[in-house]
Protein backbone atom coordinates (compact mmCIF):
# COMPACT_ATOMS: atom_id res chain seq x y z
CA UNK A 1 0.00 0.00 0.00
CA UNK A 2 3.14 2.48 0.95
CA UNK A 3 4.65 2.16 -2.32
CA UNK A 4 1.02 2.47 -4.37
CA UNK A 5 0.73 6.03 -2.04
CA UNK A 6 4.40 7.20 -2.83
CA UNK A 7 4.49 5.77 -6.66
CA UNK A 8 1.73 7.30 -7.14
CA UNK A 9 1.67 10.81 -5.41
CA UNK A 10 5.46 11.17 -6.61
CA UNK A 11 4.38 9.94 -10.36
CA UNK A 12 1.33 12.89 -10.17
CA UNK A 13 3.82 15.63 -9.06
CA UNK A 14 5.79 15.22 -11.59
CA UNK A 15 3.46 15.29 -13.58
CA UNK A 16 2.77 18.80 -12.42
CA UNK A 17 -0.44 18.18 -10.47
CA UNK A 18 -0.59 20.50 -7.56
CA UNK A 19 0.25 18.86 -4.65
CA UNK A 20 -2.82 18.47 -2.38
CA UNK A 21 -3.99 16.54 -5.75
CA UNK A 22 -1.66 14.54 -6.23
CA UNK A 23 -1.57 13.06 -2.03
CA UNK A 24 -5.38 13.40 -2.59
CA UNK A 25 -5.40 11.09 -5.18
CA UNK A 26 -3.05 9.36 -4.76
CA UNK A 27 -4.40 8.19 -1.12
CA UNK A 28 -7.94 7.57 -2.35
CA UNK A 29 -6.04 5.11 -4.44
CA UNK A 30 -3.77 3.21 -1.71
CA UNK A 31 -7.03 3.34 0.27
CA UNK A 32 -9.20 1.35 -2.15
CA UNK A 33 -6.50 -1.63 -1.61
CA UNK A 34 -6.97 -1.63 1.55
CA UNK A 35 -10.79 -1.04 1.50
CA UNK A 36 -12.33 -2.22 -1.29
CA UNK A 37 -15.76 -0.12 -0.50
CA UNK A 38 -14.31 3.13 0.47
CA UNK A 39 -16.47 4.75 3.42
CA UNK A 40 -17.06 7.77 1.28
CA UNK A 41 -18.62 10.17 3.82
CA UNK A 42 -15.96 9.28 6.20
CA UNK A 43 -13.28 10.52 3.74
CA UNK A 44 -15.22 13.53 3.31
CA UNK A 45 -15.97 14.63 6.85
CA UNK A 46 -12.31 13.68 7.88
CA UNK A 47 -11.14 16.05 4.82
CA UNK A 48 -13.68 18.97 6.32
CA UNK A 49 -13.00 18.10 10.03
CA UNK A 50 -9.51 18.52 9.60
CA UNK A 51 -9.96 22.40 8.62
CA UNK A 52 -13.03 22.90 11.05
CA UNK A 53 -11.55 23.96 13.83
CA UNK A 54 -11.32 27.17 15.99
CA UNK A 55 -7.48 27.77 16.06
CA UNK A 56 -6.84 27.09 12.74
CA UNK A 57 -8.72 30.14 12.11
CA UNK A 58 -5.86 32.13 13.07
CA UNK A 59 -4.32 31.24 10.01
CA UNK A 60 -5.88 33.39 7.71
CA UNK A 61 -5.40 36.03 10.51
CA UNK A 62 -1.90 35.98 11.26
CA UNK A 63 -1.61 35.73 7.05
CA UNK A 64 -3.71 39.13 7.10
CA UNK A 65 -1.46 40.50 9.50
CA UNK A 66 1.67 40.17 7.10
CA UNK A 67 0.14 41.17 4.52
CA UNK A 68 -1.13 44.51 5.98
CA UNK A 69 2.85 45.12 7.14
CA UNK A 70 4.10 45.25 3.97
CA UNK A 71 1.35 47.28 2.66
CA UNK A 72 0.87 49.88 5.54
CA UNK A 73 4.37 50.84 5.76
CA UNK A 74 5.38 49.06 8.71
CA UNK A 75 8.32 46.45 7.00
CA UNK A 76 9.53 49.68 5.75
CA UNK A 77 10.08 51.19 9.15
CA UNK A 78 11.58 47.76 10.79
CA UNK A 79 14.19 47.60 7.98
CA UNK A 80 15.27 51.47 8.88
CA UNK A 81 15.24 50.58 12.33
CA UNK A 82 18.07 47.28 11.03
CA UNK A 83 19.66 49.70 9.37
CA UNK A 84 20.26 51.69 12.16
CA UNK A 85 20.88 49.08 14.60
CA UNK A 86 23.22 46.91 12.40
CA UNK A 87 23.59 48.84 9.18
CA UNK A 88 26.65 49.79 10.26
CA UNK A 89 28.70 46.85 10.28
CA UNK A 90 30.18 44.53 7.72
CA UNK A 91 27.95 43.08 5.53
CA UNK A 92 25.24 45.88 6.89
CA UNK A 93 22.25 44.78 4.53
CA UNK A 94 23.13 41.30 5.44
CA UNK A 95 22.72 41.46 8.93
CA UNK A 96 19.64 44.26 8.03
CA UNK A 97 17.88 41.04 5.92
CA UNK A 98 18.21 38.83 9.11
CA UNK A 99 17.71 41.04 12.06
CA UNK A 100 14.20 42.82 9.87
CA UNK A 101 12.84 38.97 9.87
CA UNK A 102 13.34 38.91 13.91
CA UNK A 103 11.35 42.37 14.21
CA UNK A 104 8.83 40.84 11.45
CA UNK A 105 8.60 37.52 13.26
CA UNK A 106 7.13 39.06 15.97
CA UNK A 107 4.03 40.29 14.28
CA UNK A 108 3.68 38.33 11.66
CA UNK A 109 3.56 34.50 11.65
CA UNK A 110 3.80 33.99 7.72
CA UNK A 111 7.34 33.37 6.67
CA UNK A 112 6.24 33.83 2.76
CA UNK A 113 5.00 37.17 3.58
CA UNK A 114 8.72 37.76 5.54
CA UNK A 115 10.27 36.31 2.68
CA UNK A 116 8.19 38.33 -0.01
CA UNK A 117 7.58 41.62 1.98
CA UNK A 118 11.37 42.17 2.96
CA UNK A 119 13.01 39.88 -0.15
CA UNK A 120 11.27 42.62 -2.36
CA UNK A 121 12.76 45.67 -0.70
CA UNK A 122 16.31 43.95 0.76
CA UNK A 123 17.48 41.96 -2.30
CA UNK A 124 17.57 44.56 -4.51
CA UNK A 125 19.17 46.93 -2.33
CA UNK A 126 21.58 44.93 -1.35
CA UNK A 127 22.73 43.91 -5.11
CA UNK A 128 22.19 47.57 -6.42
CA UNK A 129 25.22 47.29 -3.03
CA UNK A 130 26.96 45.05 -4.53
CA UNK A 131 26.38 42.23 -2.79
CA UNK A 132 25.79 39.03 -5.39
CA UNK A 133 22.28 38.01 -5.96
CA UNK A 134 22.20 34.59 -5.12
CA UNK A 135 23.58 35.52 -2.00
CA UNK A 136 20.74 38.23 -0.99
CA UNK A 137 18.20 35.50 -2.14
CA UNK A 138 19.88 33.19 0.41
CA UNK A 139 19.97 35.42 2.88
CA UNK A 140 16.10 36.20 2.44
CA UNK A 141 14.81 32.59 2.22
CA UNK A 142 16.72 31.50 5.30
CA UNK A 143 16.08 34.28 7.43
CA UNK A 144 12.88 34.09 6.53
CA UNK A 145 11.92 30.71 8.99
CA UNK A 146 12.65 32.48 11.82
CA UNK A 147 9.20 34.20 10.83
CA UNK A 148 7.09 30.47 12.23
CA UNK A 149 9.97 29.84 14.87
CA UNK A 150 9.42 33.24 16.80
CA UNK A 151 5.82 33.59 18.18
CA UNK A 152 3.49 34.66 16.87
CA UNK A 153 3.52 31.46 14.38
CA UNK A 154 0.93 29.76 11.85
CA UNK A 155 2.87 26.43 12.13
CA UNK A 156 2.31 26.47 15.29
CA UNK A 157 -1.15 27.14 15.39
CA UNK A 158 -1.35 24.50 12.87
CA UNK A 159 0.58 22.16 14.71
CA UNK A 160 -1.32 22.60 18.09
CA UNK A 161 -4.51 22.07 16.46
CA UNK A 162 -3.50 18.98 15.48
CA UNK A 163 -2.01 17.62 18.58
CA UNK A 164 -4.13 19.73 21.54
CA UNK A 165 -1.01 21.52 22.71
CA UNK A 166 -1.08 24.65 24.30
CA UNK A 167 -0.46 27.32 22.03
CA UNK A 168 0.46 29.68 24.55
CA UNK A 169 3.27 27.30 25.62
CA UNK A 170 4.52 26.72 21.82
CA UNK A 171 4.85 30.15 21.29
CA UNK A 172 6.71 30.86 23.85
CA UNK A 173 8.55 27.10 23.79
CA UNK A 174 9.86 29.04 19.93
CA UNK A 175 11.45 32.40 21.28
CA UNK A 176 14.90 31.48 22.73
CA UNK A 177 15.36 29.01 18.83
CA UNK A 178 14.22 31.84 16.65
CA UNK A 179 16.50 34.16 18.76
CA UNK A 180 19.33 31.39 18.15
CA UNK A 181 18.73 30.93 14.68
CA UNK A 182 18.89 34.45 14.23
CA UNK A 183 22.16 34.89 15.55
CA UNK A 184 23.57 31.96 14.00
CA UNK A 185 22.48 33.36 10.34
CA UNK A 186 24.14 36.51 11.25
CA UNK A 187 27.20 35.00 12.25
CA UNK A 188 27.13 33.48 8.78
CA UNK A 189 26.11 36.42 6.97
CA UNK A 190 29.24 38.36 8.65
CA UNK A 191 31.86 35.60 7.60
CA UNK A 192 30.89 35.95 4.33
CA UNK A 193 30.77 39.60 4.56
CA UNK A 194 34.01 39.43 5.61
CA UNK A 195 35.83 36.36 2.97
CA UNK A 196 34.25 39.01 0.09
CA UNK A 197 34.23 42.15 1.32
CA UNK A 198 30.59 43.27 1.06
CA UNK A 199 30.65 47.00 1.95
CA UNK A 200 29.00 48.82 5.24
CA UNK A 201 26.56 51.84 6.13
CA UNK A 202 27.62 54.75 7.48
CA UNK A 203 27.16 54.59 11.65
CA UNK A 204 23.58 57.05 11.81
CA UNK A 205 24.84 58.11 15.35
CA UNK A 206 22.28 58.45 18.57
CA UNK A 207 20.08 60.59 17.86
CA UNK A 208 19.37 58.69 14.10
CA UNK A 209 19.09 56.08 16.21
CA UNK A 210 16.81 56.98 19.04
CA UNK A 211 14.71 58.40 15.97
CA UNK A 212 14.58 55.38 14.10
CA UNK A 213 13.66 53.61 17.54
CA UNK A 214 10.39 55.62 18.09
CA UNK A 215 9.02 55.45 14.76
CA UNK A 216 9.09 51.85 15.02
CA UNK A 217 7.63 51.44 18.00
CA UNK A 218 4.45 51.25 17.01
CA UNK A 219 5.29 47.93 14.90
CA UNK A 220 7.60 46.89 17.98
CA UNK A 221 4.34 46.82 20.16
CA UNK A 222 2.69 44.04 18.49
CA UNK A 223 4.95 41.35 20.08
CA UNK A 224 4.33 42.46 23.36
CA UNK A 225 0.63 42.49 23.00
CA UNK A 226 0.73 39.02 21.77
CA UNK A 227 3.05 37.43 24.51
CA UNK A 228 1.05 39.42 26.99
CA UNK A 229 -2.13 38.87 26.00
CA UNK A 230 -1.89 34.96 24.69
CA UNK A 231 0.43 34.14 28.05
CA UNK A 232 -1.76 36.21 30.23
CA UNK A 233 -4.50 34.40 29.39
CA UNK A 234 -6.49 38.04 28.12
CA UNK A 235 -7.27 36.13 25.10
CA UNK A 236 -6.43 32.91 22.65
CA UNK A 237 -4.24 32.89 19.86
CA UNK A 238 -6.67 33.22 17.53
CA UNK A 239 -8.17 36.64 18.96
CA UNK A 240 -4.63 37.67 19.05
CA UNK A 241 -4.70 37.45 15.30
CA UNK A 242 -7.27 39.79 15.00
CA UNK A 243 -5.92 42.37 17.38
CA UNK A 244 -2.47 42.56 15.62
CA UNK A 245 -4.45 42.38 12.06
CA UNK A 246 -6.43 45.88 13.79
CA UNK A 247 -3.23 46.81 15.30
CA UNK A 248 -1.43 46.57 11.68
CA UNK A 249 -5.02 48.38 10.14
CA UNK A 250 -4.26 51.45 12.83
CA UNK A 251 -0.77 51.80 12.19
CA UNK A 252 -0.78 51.87 8.24
CA UNK A 253 -3.41 54.44 8.34
CA UNK A 254 -1.38 56.59 11.45
CA UNK A 255 1.76 56.03 8.81
CA UNK A 256 -0.70 56.99 5.61
CA UNK A 257 0.73 54.34 3.76
CA UNK A 258 -2.50 52.38 4.09
CA UNK A 259 -5.94 52.52 1.75
CA UNK A 260 -9.20 50.60 1.41
CA UNK A 261 -7.90 49.58 -1.94
CA UNK A 262 -4.56 47.91 -0.22
CA UNK A 263 -6.51 46.53 2.30
CA UNK A 264 -8.63 44.37 -0.07
CA UNK A 265 -5.69 43.52 -1.34
CA UNK A 266 -4.51 42.14 1.12
CA UNK A 267 -7.61 39.93 1.90
CA UNK A 268 -7.92 38.54 -1.35
CA UNK A 269 -4.01 37.39 -1.04
CA UNK A 270 -4.48 36.20 2.41
CA UNK A 271 -7.80 34.40 1.06
CA UNK A 272 -5.56 32.16 -1.66
CA UNK A 273 -3.05 31.63 0.45
CA UNK A 274 -5.36 29.89 3.23
CA UNK A 275 -6.84 28.47 0.44
CA UNK A 276 -3.94 26.56 -0.93
CA UNK A 277 -2.52 25.99 2.79
CA UNK A 278 -5.60 24.65 4.17
CA UNK A 279 -6.40 22.39 0.72
CA UNK A 280 -3.32 20.87 1.39
CA UNK A 281 -4.17 19.76 5.26
CA UNK A 282 -7.30 18.29 3.84
CA UNK A 283 -5.53 16.42 1.22
CA UNK A 284 -2.83 15.15 4.06
CA UNK A 285 -5.81 14.68 6.31
CA UNK A 286 -6.46 11.84 3.66
CA UNK A 287 -3.27 10.63 4.01
CA UNK A 288 -2.93 10.35 7.35
CA UNK A 289 -6.39 8.05 7.85
CA UNK A 290 -5.10 6.16 4.97
CA UNK A 291 -1.93 5.71 6.45
CA UNK A 292 -3.89 4.53 9.71
CA UNK A 293 -6.01 2.05 8.43
CA UNK A 294 -2.52 0.92 6.94
CA UNK A 295 -1.60 0.28 9.84
CA UNK A 296 1.57 1.85 8.55
CA UNK A 297 2.19 4.25 11.96
CA UNK A 298 2.04 0.99 13.87
CA UNK A 299 4.49 -0.66 11.66
CA UNK A 300 6.82 2.55 11.31
CA UNK A 301 7.26 2.47 15.44
CA UNK A 302 8.20 -1.17 15.16
CA UNK A 303 10.95 -0.36 12.16
CA UNK A 304 12.04 2.81 14.29
CA UNK A 305 12.20 0.92 17.59
CA UNK A 306 14.87 -1.73 15.43
CA UNK A 307 17.06 1.20 15.50
CA UNK A 308 17.08 2.87 18.76
CA UNK A 309 15.32 2.87 21.68
CA UNK A 310 16.79 6.10 23.32
CA UNK A 311 15.00 9.52 22.63
CA UNK A 312 17.51 11.11 21.19
CA UNK A 313 18.06 8.04 18.63
CA UNK A 314 14.13 8.59 17.79
CA UNK A 315 14.67 11.95 17.03
CA UNK A 316 17.30 11.86 14.94
CA UNK A 317 15.38 9.43 12.96
CA UNK A 318 12.57 11.92 13.14
CA UNK A 319 14.89 14.49 11.98
CA UNK A 320 16.42 12.55 9.36
CA UNK A 321 12.82 11.57 7.60
CA UNK A 322 11.13 15.59 8.29
CA UNK A 323 14.68 16.53 6.28
CA UNK A 324 14.26 14.08 3.60
CA UNK A 325 10.62 14.76 2.84
CA UNK A 326 11.22 18.54 3.14
CA UNK A 327 13.53 18.37 -0.06
CA UNK A 328 10.71 17.27 -2.06
CA UNK A 329 7.34 18.12 0.16
CA UNK A 330 6.07 21.55 0.92
CA UNK A 331 7.32 21.16 5.10
CA UNK A 332 3.55 21.99 6.17
CA UNK A 333 2.57 18.93 4.04
CA UNK A 334 4.90 16.73 5.63
CA UNK A 335 4.44 17.91 8.96
CA UNK A 336 0.31 17.18 8.85
CA UNK A 337 1.23 13.99 7.36
CA UNK A 338 4.10 12.68 9.96
CA UNK A 339 3.11 14.10 13.18
CA UNK A 340 0.19 11.46 13.65
CA UNK A 341 2.88 9.11 13.08
CA UNK A 342 5.89 10.38 15.09
CA UNK A 343 3.96 11.30 18.35
CA UNK A 344 3.03 8.21 19.59
CA UNK A 345 6.80 6.66 19.50
CA UNK A 346 7.93 9.71 20.92
CA UNK A 347 5.61 9.88 23.53
CA UNK A 348 6.03 6.08 24.34
CA UNK A 349 9.86 6.98 24.60
CA UNK A 350 8.65 10.19 27.14
CA UNK A 351 9.55 12.89 24.66
CA UNK A 352 8.60 16.23 25.77
CA UNK A 353 5.59 17.21 23.53
CA UNK A 354 6.71 20.92 23.55
CA UNK A 355 10.08 20.21 23.11
CA UNK A 356 9.23 17.34 20.23
CA UNK A 357 7.11 19.99 18.48
CA UNK A 358 9.80 22.63 18.36
CA UNK A 359 12.18 20.05 16.70
CA UNK A 360 9.46 19.40 13.73
CA UNK A 361 8.42 22.79 13.21
CA UNK A 362 12.50 23.61 13.28
CA UNK A 363 13.06 20.62 10.77
CA UNK A 364 9.85 21.79 8.26
CA UNK A 365 11.75 25.54 8.59
CA UNK A 366 14.82 23.78 6.91
CA UNK A 367 12.93 22.32 4.25
CA UNK A 368 11.04 25.09 3.35
CA UNK A 369 14.36 26.49 1.91
CA UNK A 370 15.84 23.05 1.25
CA UNK A 371 16.25 22.74 -3.16
CA UNK A 372 14.72 21.12 -4.94
CA UNK A 373 11.44 22.40 -3.66
CA UNK A 374 12.09 25.24 -1.24
CA UNK A 375 8.70 27.65 -1.11
CA UNK A 376 10.68 30.33 0.57
CA UNK A 377 14.02 29.77 -1.98
CA UNK A 378 11.35 29.92 -4.56
CA UNK A 379 9.42 32.96 -3.71
CA UNK A 380 13.06 34.96 -2.39
CA UNK A 381 13.99 34.18 -6.62
CA UNK A 382 11.00 35.38 -7.63
CA UNK A 383 11.14 38.50 -5.65
CA UNK A 384 14.69 39.26 -6.24
CA UNK A 385 14.37 38.29 -10.03
CA UNK A 386 17.59 36.11 -9.76
CA UNK A 387 17.44 32.43 -11.51
CA UNK A 388 16.78 29.45 -8.94
CA UNK A 389 19.29 27.24 -10.25
CA UNK A 390 22.26 30.06 -8.84
CA UNK A 391 20.34 30.25 -5.34
CA UNK A 392 20.23 26.60 -5.47
CA UNK A 393 24.04 26.24 -4.34
CA UNK A 394 24.06 29.61 -2.23
CA UNK A 395 21.67 28.15 0.27
CA UNK A 396 23.72 25.41 1.65
CA UNK A 397 25.94 26.87 4.12
CA UNK A 398 22.66 28.56 5.51
CA UNK A 399 20.97 25.11 5.64
CA UNK A 400 24.13 23.71 7.31
CA UNK A 401 23.84 26.58 9.84
CA UNK A 402 19.82 25.81 10.42
CA UNK A 403 20.81 22.32 11.10
CA UNK A 404 23.07 23.45 13.36
CA UNK A 405 20.18 24.89 15.66
CA UNK A 406 18.20 22.19 15.00
CA UNK A 407 20.77 19.97 16.87
CA UNK A 408 21.37 22.18 19.13
CA UNK A 409 17.19 22.36 19.98
CA UNK A 410 17.40 18.06 19.92
CA UNK A 411 20.35 18.02 22.39
CA UNK A 412 19.71 20.68 24.81
CA UNK A 413 15.85 20.54 25.47
CA UNK A 414 15.96 22.92 27.61
CA UNK A 415 15.99 25.52 25.06
CA UNK A 416 12.80 25.00 24.46
CA UNK A 417 11.30 24.12 27.31
CA UNK A 418 12.98 26.54 30.41
CA UNK A 419 10.55 29.42 29.05
CA UNK A 420 7.20 28.00 28.93
CA UNK A 421 7.88 25.72 32.48
CA UNK A 422 9.29 29.49 33.88
CA UNK A 423 6.16 31.71 32.26
CA UNK A 424 3.11 29.22 32.96
CA UNK B 1 -14.33 32.05 -22.71
CA UNK B 2 -11.09 33.36 -21.31
CA UNK B 3 -13.35 36.64 -20.45
CA UNK B 4 -15.59 34.48 -18.33
CA UNK B 5 -12.60 32.11 -17.08
CA UNK B 6 -11.16 35.43 -15.75
CA UNK B 7 -14.32 36.94 -14.33
CA UNK B 8 -14.97 33.96 -12.32
CA UNK B 9 -11.50 33.68 -10.83
CA UNK B 10 -12.24 37.38 -10.10
CA UNK B 11 -15.57 36.93 -8.40
CA UNK B 12 -14.46 33.37 -6.47
CA UNK B 13 -11.00 35.52 -5.04
CA UNK B 14 -13.18 38.30 -4.50
CA UNK B 15 -15.93 36.67 -2.40
CA UNK B 16 -12.78 34.86 -0.52
CA UNK B 17 -11.50 37.94 0.27
CA UNK B 18 -14.69 39.23 1.75
CA UNK B 19 -14.72 36.05 4.07
CA UNK B 20 -11.30 36.79 5.47
CA UNK B 21 -12.52 40.38 5.96
CA UNK B 22 -15.56 38.79 7.84
CA UNK B 23 -13.10 36.02 10.12
CA UNK B 24 -11.29 39.25 11.24
CA UNK B 25 -14.38 41.70 11.98
CA UNK B 26 -16.62 39.07 13.64
CA UNK B 27 -13.46 37.49 15.83
CA UNK B 28 -12.39 41.13 16.36
CA UNK B 29 -15.83 42.36 17.69
CA UNK B 30 -16.43 39.39 19.91
CA UNK B 31 -12.40 40.10 21.62
CA UNK B 32 -13.41 44.08 21.54
CA UNK B 33 -16.87 43.04 23.13
CA UNK B 34 -16.23 40.63 25.62
CA UNK B 35 -12.95 42.33 26.66
CA UNK B 36 -14.07 46.18 27.07
CA UNK B 37 -18.03 45.79 27.55
CA UNK B 38 -18.11 42.50 28.96
CA UNK B 39 -20.28 41.15 26.01
CA UNK B 40 -19.74 37.83 23.99
CA UNK B 41 -21.49 37.63 20.13
CA UNK B 42 -23.58 34.17 20.75
CA UNK B 43 -21.78 31.42 18.50
CA UNK B 44 -19.29 33.70 17.10
CA UNK B 45 -16.65 30.99 17.96
CA UNK B 46 -18.71 28.78 15.31
CA UNK B 47 -19.54 31.23 12.91
CA UNK B 48 -16.00 31.87 12.42
CA UNK B 49 -14.97 28.53 11.74
CA UNK B 50 -17.78 28.24 9.45
CA UNK B 51 -16.90 30.87 7.33
CA UNK B 52 -13.00 29.85 7.33
CA UNK B 53 -14.21 26.22 5.84
CA UNK B 54 -16.27 28.25 2.93
CA UNK B 55 -12.96 30.36 3.10
CA UNK B 56 -10.73 27.38 2.13
CA UNK B 57 -12.48 25.80 -0.53
CA UNK B 58 -13.58 29.03 -2.10
CA UNK B 59 -9.93 30.29 -2.27
CA UNK B 60 -9.06 26.72 -2.95
CA UNK B 61 -11.05 27.16 -6.15
CA UNK B 62 -9.88 30.50 -6.88
CA UNK B 63 -6.46 29.38 -6.55
CA UNK B 64 -6.79 26.41 -8.91
CA UNK B 65 -7.80 29.50 -11.26
CA UNK B 66 -5.04 30.92 -10.85
CA UNK B 67 -2.96 28.90 -11.08
CA UNK B 68 -1.43 29.00 -7.75
CA UNK B 69 -1.35 25.56 -5.59
CA UNK B 70 1.77 24.52 -4.40
CA UNK B 71 3.17 22.21 -7.32
CA UNK B 72 6.84 19.57 -6.78
CA UNK B 73 7.36 19.76 -10.70
CA UNK B 74 5.75 22.12 -13.55
CA UNK B 75 6.68 19.51 -16.18
CA UNK B 76 4.23 21.59 -18.80
CA UNK B 77 5.73 24.80 -17.77
CA UNK B 78 9.17 23.13 -19.08
CA UNK B 79 7.41 21.61 -22.02
CA UNK B 80 6.33 24.32 -25.67
CA UNK B 81 3.50 23.70 -28.24
CA UNK B 82 2.01 20.28 -28.10
CA UNK B 83 3.45 18.52 -25.49
CA UNK B 84 2.91 21.47 -23.33
CA UNK B 85 -0.85 21.22 -23.68
CA UNK B 86 -0.64 17.51 -23.67
CA UNK B 87 1.10 17.30 -20.49
CA UNK B 88 -1.21 19.81 -18.90
CA UNK B 89 -4.15 18.63 -20.35
CA UNK B 90 -3.61 15.15 -18.59
CA UNK B 91 -2.17 16.85 -15.38
CA UNK B 92 -5.55 18.74 -15.31
CA UNK B 93 -7.90 15.05 -15.83
CA UNK B 94 -6.16 14.12 -12.67
CA UNK B 95 -6.79 17.10 -10.98
CA UNK B 96 -10.22 16.65 -12.39
CA UNK B 97 -11.17 13.03 -11.73
CA UNK B 98 -9.98 13.93 -8.32
CA UNK B 99 -12.22 16.58 -8.25
CA UNK B 100 -15.51 14.68 -9.35
CA UNK B 101 -14.66 11.86 -6.62
CA UNK B 102 -14.87 14.93 -3.80
CA UNK B 103 -17.67 16.63 -4.84
CA UNK B 104 -19.59 13.14 -5.43
CA UNK B 105 -18.29 12.01 -1.56
CA UNK B 106 -19.26 15.96 -0.81
CA UNK B 107 -22.70 15.69 -1.96
CA UNK B 108 -23.45 12.39 -0.20
CA UNK B 109 -21.75 13.46 2.74
CA UNK B 110 -23.71 16.86 3.11
CA UNK B 111 -27.12 15.56 2.04
CA UNK B 112 -26.71 12.72 4.72
CA UNK B 113 -26.12 16.16 7.52
CA UNK B 114 -29.15 18.10 6.37
CA UNK B 115 -30.77 17.26 9.74
CA UNK B 116 -28.06 17.51 11.85
CA UNK B 117 -28.20 21.43 13.36
CA UNK B 118 -24.89 23.21 14.68
CA UNK B 119 -24.73 23.53 18.71
CA UNK B 120 -24.95 27.07 18.55
CA UNK B 121 -26.31 28.70 14.98
CA UNK B 122 -28.98 25.39 14.39
CA UNK B 123 -27.48 25.51 10.88
CA UNK B 124 -28.04 22.15 9.09
CA UNK B 125 -24.45 20.54 9.31
CA UNK B 126 -25.19 19.57 5.38
CA UNK B 127 -25.06 23.30 4.80
CA UNK B 128 -21.45 23.99 6.00
CA UNK B 129 -20.35 20.45 4.62
CA UNK B 130 -22.22 21.90 0.63
CA UNK B 131 -19.02 23.75 0.45
CA UNK B 132 -16.89 20.77 -0.50
CA UNK B 133 -18.77 19.86 -3.56
CA UNK B 134 -19.31 23.00 -4.13
CA UNK B 135 -15.51 23.58 -4.14
CA UNK B 136 -15.34 20.65 -6.48
CA UNK B 137 -17.78 21.60 -9.57
CA UNK B 138 -16.34 24.95 -9.69
CA UNK B 139 -12.75 24.17 -9.61
CA UNK B 140 -13.27 21.51 -12.55
CA UNK B 141 -15.18 24.30 -14.27
CA UNK B 142 -11.99 26.42 -13.77
CA UNK B 143 -10.22 23.33 -15.07
CA UNK B 144 -12.20 22.13 -18.34
CA UNK B 145 -12.17 25.82 -19.39
CA UNK B 146 -8.77 26.59 -18.97
CA UNK B 147 -8.41 23.56 -21.57
CA UNK B 148 -10.72 24.39 -24.08
CA UNK B 149 -9.08 28.23 -24.59
CA UNK B 150 -6.11 28.72 -26.36
CA UNK B 151 -2.57 28.09 -24.54
CA UNK B 152 -1.52 31.79 -25.02
CA UNK B 153 -4.39 33.48 -23.95
CA UNK B 154 -4.79 31.50 -20.61
CA UNK B 155 -1.14 31.67 -20.13
CA UNK B 156 -1.42 35.45 -20.49
CA UNK B 157 -4.20 35.64 -18.02
CA UNK B 158 -2.37 33.20 -15.41
CA UNK B 159 0.39 35.98 -15.48
CA UNK B 160 -1.51 38.89 -15.14
CA UNK B 161 -2.96 36.88 -12.48
CA UNK B 162 0.33 36.53 -11.46
CA UNK B 163 1.76 40.04 -11.52
CA UNK B 164 -1.64 41.35 -9.35
CA UNK B 165 -0.61 39.02 -6.83
CA UNK B 166 2.49 40.62 -6.62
Amino acid sequence: MIMTLLGSASFLAILGVPLAVALGLAALVALSIVLPHIPTEIVAQRMISSVDKFPLVAVPLFILAGELMNSGGITARLIALSKALVGWIKGGLGLVNVATSVFFAGISGSSTADAAGIGRVLIPAMKKEGYDGDFAVAVTAASSTIGPILPPSIVMVIYAAMTNLSIGKLFLAGVVPGLLMGAVLMALVLAYATARNYPRDTWVGFPALLRTIVAALGPLGAPAIILIGVVGGYFGATEAGAIVVAYSILLGFIYRELSLKRIVKACQRTALNVGVILFAITAASIVGWTLAVGRVPQQLAMLISQYGDSQVTVLLIVISVLLVMGLFLDGLAAMVIMVPVFIPITSALGVDPIHFAMVVILCIMVGAVTPPVGILLLISCQVGDVPYREAMRMIWPFVAAMLAVVLAVTFIPSLTTWLPEALY
Amino acid sequence: MIKTYSALVRVLTNIAGILVALIFLGVFAEVVGRNLFNVSIPAMFELSVFLLVFTAFVAAAAAFGQGTHFKVFDLAGRLNGTPHRITRLVADLCSVSFLIVLGWFGIKLALSQMDQPSAALKIPYGLIYMSLPIFAVLSVVLLVMRNLAPVEEIDAVLADFASEGE
